[in-house]
């Protein structure tokens, strides 16, 4: 009788440890369909990503992801410079403006300001064109140019022109 | 129930006793017709024993011997023994605990499972009583029956187990010492076999036989080996059994003395008593002046007759007595379901760890697929990147394209690159490209912006700076305002022109590079 109780006993905790490994086991088996089922979304997020990012990365980029180095940018502009028959003296100021947001949008406008002193308006434009067409997303903002008194009227200009580039960066709330 | 064995036990011989393995017809109702076997027990043995009381199919009732080693061949055996006889005869198989080894052996050749059985003691291991009962309480009634029995038996209350057939203000008190039976139903309760009723012989045989005539006569005598039981009955219950060798004029003394009160006539029968018996019973109650009416009748061995007593318990009827009770009752009620309950708990364990199994199995493998998924991803991203795949891919993901699309100016949102003005260049060719070449003016100041152009200069005349402005709308490419103009001291006239792009005239870079190269 006894001893029929123990293997009773016995059997009850046997009985008890097969049934947590069952709900063990299940448990895991829920958690491990549950990740089949998160990596297999995530897979397929990322490969539908993954298309998009192919299908544009080709574009061109048409802002910048942070602010170009001023020292870069003068050396670009100085060689443009140089490049459109300008001499060094004539571009009389590089004047770099604090950037500021495009309507709360994720975009930043970095504007630089440029002076040139007694150029002819080919080499402007020249000078111009080439500092917009190497630095990718740069583009002349505005521009004024002014004849010089004491010259002859047409030849030389003095020329004051805004340099604009857009800057990629959302805000935090985004 | 397909059997119900009995186990007969005496000082010197074992029997073990099957019956059944077919159904059982209502008792009161016809024999079975239906069975097929012309010498089976329903065609022979029932009928002899009941009548048309009850009926049993064939093979229903089988006696072996189990000590001395031949079959109790009754009428109604359906076969010879198949018990080794060889086995059972020797000097070590004496004792109880080799009975009970043996019978333990021979029930399971007979294909015992655990079902509960009928132990059959001898008469002479029992004694009985008629106690009354009038002024016995209520409370705790059984022990004080059993302590009115014990004034009449020589064994203390202590030392026997007692059941009783009550009567009306008495009862007949069956009794058997507790130490005949205690290590003999320990030896067999421990090789499995499960002892429920525990009853006399006779008593069995009485309750199977006796049944129906126990209405029509106050006296039965039944015959057994060299005994004769004898059974007085009083308005169908029991009411006295002694038993007594045959001899006839102690039957009759006894018979005589149970009717002295008796008012109306005497009706004896007798059963399997040799007829002289009987005769000379009948002969003896007759001196004694008693209306007496005296039968003699032949039924089966008394073991068979004791099977079919046994029968009929496993089929629900109430035994007679049953000394299986106060200190000879079961200890484990629970005995007999505890190899199922075992074998279901073995089963449910086995089928738990199964489950377990498989469910382990299945979640590695989903984990394996898991893995695979997350390897994918991660080389998507590192030929994408080309850069070691980070946690929380999907979201380095999104953000790297959204990230590429505001580079790109393809962003979802509101506010896109391409909202950005024309270039200065651009307009400022535009404007330079439609100036009238037949007309002398110079231009003194151009101050380009986002939205227009401004031209202040000198021409010769105000219709020229009107010609300049007009020159100017060519195409619509700007809208210009009149010029505003005022005559110079020395000549001529000053005039300032504005030219406004019209809304939504965003010019591309492009254009300001292919018209510069042209320029070129």
């Amino acid at each position: 009788m006894k001893r029929s109780n123990h293997v009773v006993g016995g059997l009850l905790v046997v009985l008890l440890i097969a049934s947590v490994a069952v709900v063990w086991s299940r448990h895991r088996l829920g958690r491990a369909y549950q990740a089949v089922l998160v990596e297999a979304r995530e897979y397929e997020d990322c490969d539908r990503i993954a298309r998009q990012v192919r299908a544009i990365r080709d574009q061109p980029q048409r802002a910048e992801s942070r602010e170009i180095l001023h020292v870069e940018l003068t050396q670009r502009i100085e060689q443009c410079a140089s490049a459109a028959g300008i001499e060094p003296a004539r571009l009389t100021r590089i004047d770099p403006l604090p950037a500021r947001r495009l309507s709360d949008g994720p975009y930043l406008e970095k504007p630089t300001t440029i002076s040139l002193e007694t150029v002819g308006l080919a080499q402007a434009v020249q000078l111009l064109h080439r500092v917009s067409r190497e630095q990718t997303g740069l583009w002349v903002k505005e521009m004024r140019l002014e004849a010089p008194r004491g010259h002859e009227i047409g030849q030389y200009w003095n020329v004051e022109a805004t340099l604009c580039y857009l800057i990629y960066q959302p805000l935090s709330t985004e | 129930m397909s059997k119900q064995f009995v186990i007969f036990v005496n000082d010197a011989r074992w029997h073990v006793g099957v019956v059944g393995g077919g159904s059982r017809s209502h008792a009161g109702g016809m024999p079975d017709e239906s069975s097929d076997d012309p010498e089976g027990v329903s065609g022979v043995a029932s009928e002899r024993m009941f009548g048309s009381r009850g009926a049993l199919k064939a093979g229903a009732v089988r006696i072996e011997a189990v000590i001395e080693g031949q079959a109790a061949t009754g009428s109604a055996l359906e076969e010879s023994c198949v018990w080794d006889s060889e086995t059972a005869e020797g000097d070590n198989h004496g004792s109880p605990t080799d009975k009970a080894d043996l019978v333990a052996q021979l029930l399971r050749q007979l294909g015992y499972r655990s079902e509960p059985v009928v132990l059959a003691v001898p008469s002479e291991w029992c004694l009985a009583a008629s106690i009354v009962t009038d002024d016995l309480p209520d409370k705790s009634r059984q022990q004080a029956m059993c302590y009115r029995l014990e004034e009449q038996l020589p064994v203390a209350s202590e030392n026997f187990v007692a059941d009783f057939i009550a009567g009306d203000g008495s009862a007949l008190g069956i009794a058997v010492p507790t130490a005949r039976l205690t290590q003999l139903i320990d030896d067999l309760e421990r090789r499995g076999i499960s002892i429920e009723v525990i009853c006399p012989t006779v008593l069995l045989a009485a309750s199977a036989a006796l049944a129906e005539c126990v209405d029509t006569c106050q006296a039965i005598v039944m015959g057994h080996e060299h005994d004769a039981q004898l059974f007085w009955y009083e308005k169908g219950t029991m009411r006295h059994w002694h038993v007594t060798p045959i001899n006839p004029t102690v039957i009759a003394s006894r018979l005589r003395s149970w009717a002295e009160s008796l008012a109306g006539p005497l009706t004896v029968r007798c059963i399997n008593l040799p007829d002289e018996c009987a005769e000379c019973v009948a002969g003896g109650l007759a001196e004694s002046d008693f209306n007496c009416t005296v039968t003699q009748t032949e039924l089966p061995p008394i073991f068979e007759l004791a099977a079919v007593g046994a029968w009929n318990i496993a089929y629900g009827e109430r035994p007679i007595v049953n000394l299986r009770r106060d200190t000879l009752a079961v200890a484990d009620r629970m005995r007999r379901i505890r190899a199922p309950v075992f074998t279901a708990f073995a089963a449910a364990i086995a089928l738990l760890l199964t489950l377990s199994a498989v469910l382990f199995v299945r979640a590695q493998h989903y984990q394996h697929v898991a893995e695979e998924l997350h390897s994918r991803t991660a080389t998507l991203f590192e030929e994408l990147f080309d850069e070691p795949a980070p946690n929380g891919i999907r979201l380095r993901m999104e953000s790297r394209l959204r990230e590429m699309k505001g580079l790109r100016g393809v962003d979802d949102r509101s506010t896109r690159p391409n909202h950005r003005p024309a270039s200065a260049l651009s307009i400022l060719h535009k404007c330079l490209e439609r100036m009238p070449t037949d007309l002398r003016f110079c231009i003194l100041d151009i101050r380009v912006e986002p939205d227009g152009i401004l031209l202040v200069g000198h021409a010769r005349t105000h219709s020229d700076a009107d010609r300049i402005a007009g020159s100017l709308r060519r195409d619509n490419a700007f809208r210009v305002d009149p010029p505003r103009t005022q005559n110079l001291k020395d000549g001529g006239v000053s005039f300032a022109v504005r030219c406004q792009l019209p809304s939504g005239a965003a010019e591309p870079e492009k254009t300001a590079r292919l018209h510069w190269n042209e320029l070129q």
